[in-house]
């Protein structure tokens, strides 16, 4: 099969973690034909692809081109990251009022083109992607998994952040990710993106001992649109 | 002419205009859309901005997030502990050694090699290939090790570390290294060996500089022509200017090119390079000043070497000592800090104002790209007599290289 990679605005901390461990990465080339890779290789195609990964938010002209011109090419296309996905630390000026005004809106990828599958978190987590591509060659749905990152966390046998004081996101935020903020001591910042059935509500309620409204909201924005992309009850088929 | 340039950190493409025969402009163009990083932390608490800055880079973030805890700290006078500081150089080295290698690798060695991009190089050149993943694992390795992982460290905060690696993990890590400093020997040997094109352009270089040994986290800095200042008048020398013609910034020494980076480093601390590598240097006939920007693949390859032989140093010396669990403890406290630290690309700045409550009220950053601009688009203008007979493809393939010998981020530079 054909596999383009393309990048927008972003760090391109996803793609780097593709290639983090080459060797692995090799392996999921004996599956694909890597016809665009722009980082990686001198020749590029313009496709077609059976699978696009596409990490970042489109902020130009050309990006916005380049990726609409991407879905027309691509049979599969799954976005990369959680720029691409909640639109990431640029979408933060999506809620500023003052400071960086005037600027268009930061534009999750699916809210420009329709999109088939998300891998999600800042950074992917990389076995996923491989997963992801792998599932996707055998014609298997990937496998989404839909359990909250407290689960991972106490599986890791980490003590509950939330209980000792630190406003933590871990019980609202979808795993995947192995814990792995939380099992470094630091609080789930919400990269991967709201896990089905969040209870808002109470997730503020429980944070309100910490932090201000203002502070809960800043938390909830850090990457992007996480509060825009809970699925209410009755949306879900 | 223009060409969108493959293999760099970032989209960019080069411009030059030429007129009978002769050029009379060149740019680089950054493609990247503005994220706005500085407008975004602003107004948020101090603890969001290592979080946030280090999602700058993929290649570097380990750089940004340090810089930025140093100048929060410098801000509101956190004093933190030299265990500390040990560990934050140790993620540093892993942060040289990582990106030095991919760069070096992955988007250097296939130009020279005739190949086309770094999966055939696995092909057909299998020995390069391996050493290429061990040196790139051992960099990724350090920094998982001290700050719980290499894309976007997690642990490494304000104040200090919220989690400390088990002493088996430091036996792990040893082991990996010990055996990382051989390729990364081959490695100086090879890029040693590789034939540049010939661009003898003495600069003015900038990096931080210690008397006492190659420094990246904490000097003052000093340039190749003598000029020495300390990271908070940084503003009254190194100046950022705006171009119409692209999105990226482009950073002016007392108003006049220069450049930062492995390069710069090496002219400025030479001597202070470990004794192992200098007489590796020696037999190798490799002698400052570096004076030719190509120069700089070189030099990178030095630093690979130099920097994993001080890590197999550090962490005997961590073992030996062991590693005492400690955590940040500081009191919040207005005020305005800069941090200057030696990311890969070269002097990275931060600056930041807190007020009483903690948030961030102004900040700014000058990275390494930016600096290194004007320099390279100067560059492309003195190489272009040398390949202006060559077929158009084959000159705008030389200029590729060269703008990849400069390593920029686009990423950066547009942040």
């Amino acid at each position: 099969m054909t596999l383009g990679i393309f990048s927008l605005t972003c760090c391109e901390g996803c793609q780097f973690e593709l290639l983090n461990f080459y060797d692995d990465f090799a392996h999921v080339l004996n599956f694909y034909d890597i016809l665009n890779f722009s980082l990686a290789q001198e020749e590029n195609l313009p496709g077609p692809f059976d699978v696009a990964l596409v990490e970042g938010t489109p902020e130009t002209r050309e990006e916005l081109k380049l990726l609409k011109g991407i879905r027309k090419q691509s049979k599969i296309l799954v976005t990369l990251g959680t720029c691409a996905h909640l639109g990431g630390i640029q979408a933060q000026r999506n809620f500023k009022e003052s400071e960086v005004k005037g600027k268009r809106k930061v534009l999750p990828v699916s809210k420009v083109v329709d999109i088939d599958y998300a891998i999600t978190g800042c950074p992917i987590n990389r076995e996923e992607a491989y997963q992801t591509l792998v599932d996707i060659y055998h014609g298997r749905e990937p496998y989404q998994i839909n359990y909250p990152v407290c689960f991972e966390c106490r599986h890791n046998q980490v003590k509950c952040l939330l209980k000792e004081g630190k406003p933590c996101l871990g019980s609202i935020t979808r795993g995947g990710c192995n814990a792995i903020c939380t099992t470094n001591g630091f609080v789930c910042l919400g990269c991967r993106g709201p896990v089905e059935q969040t209870n808002l509500y109470k997730i503020k309620e429980m944070l309100k001992k910490y932090l201000t409204d203002k502070e809960i909201n800043q938390r909830l924005e850090i990457y992007g649109e996480f509060v825009d992309n809970i699925i209410k009850e009755g949306d879900r088929h | 002419m223009r060409k969108r340039v493959p293999k760099i950190e970032g989209h960019a493409l080069f411009y030059l205009h030429l007129k009978s025969g002769r050029i009379k402009d060149a740019r680089i163009v950054g493609l990247n859309g503005e994220r706005f990083t500085e407008g975004l932390v602003r107004g948020r608490h101090f603890e969001d901005a290592p979080v946030i800055t280090s999602r700058i880079c993929g290649i570097c973030p380990t750089i940004h997030n340090l810089t930025s805890i140093r100048a929060i700290e410098e801000a509101m006078e956190v004093k933190v502990s030299p265990q500390t500081k040990t560990l934050r150089r140790l993620m540093l080295y892993g942060q040289l050694i990582q990106s030095h290698a991919l760069h070096l690798y992955l988007l250097v060695l296939p130009d020279y090699l005739g190949v086309d991009n770094a999966f055939l190089l696995q092909k057909e050149h299998p020995e390069h290939w391996q050493k290429a993943v061990n040196l790139k694992k051992v960099g990724d390795k350090i920094i998982e090790v001290f700050a719980g992982r290499a894309t976007h460290p997690i642990s490494s905060v304000v104040g200090g570390f919220t989690n400390y690696p088990q002493k088996e993990k430091l036996y792990e890590l040893l082991k990996m290294v010990s055996l990382a400093k051989e390729d990364a020997l081959l490695m100086l040997r090879l890029f040693n060996s590789l034939v540049f094109l010939r661009l003898n352009r003495p600069s003015n270089y900038l990096a931080l500089s210690s008397p006492a040994s190659y420094e990246i986290y904490d000097a003052k800095i000093k340039s190749s022509q003598g000029q020495v200042f300390s990271a908070h008048n940084h503003k009254q020398f190194v100046k950022e200017i705006i171009r119409p013609y692209t999105r990226t910034k482009f950073g002016l020494f007392e108003g006049k090119e220069f450049m930062v980076g492995a390069i710069a480093r090496i002219n400025i601390s030479f001597k202070k390079l470990e004794p192992e590598v200098l007489k590796e240097l020696d037999d190798l006939k490799i002698s400052t000043p570096l004076t030719s920007p190509f120069q700089n693949i070189i030099a990178q390859a030095v630093e690979v070497y130099n920097f994993c032989l001080v890590t197999e140093k550090e962490i005997m010396k961590l073992i030996d000592a062991g590693i005492k669990t400690e955590f940040p403890d500081f009191k919040t406290k207005p005020g305005t800090g800069v941090g200057a630290c030696e990311a890969p690309r070269g002097t990275l700045y931060h600056q930041y104002s807190i007020d009483n409550n903690g948030k961030i009220i102004d900040c700014d950053i000058v990275t390494p790209t930016v600096q290194n601009l004007p320099s390279l688009e100067h560059d492309i203008k003195l190489l272009y007599p040398q390949i202006k007979d060559l077929p158009e493809e084959e000159q705008m393939r030389k200029i590729e290289m060269l703008v990849r010998a400069y390593d920029p981020c686009i990423t950066c530079a547009t942040q």
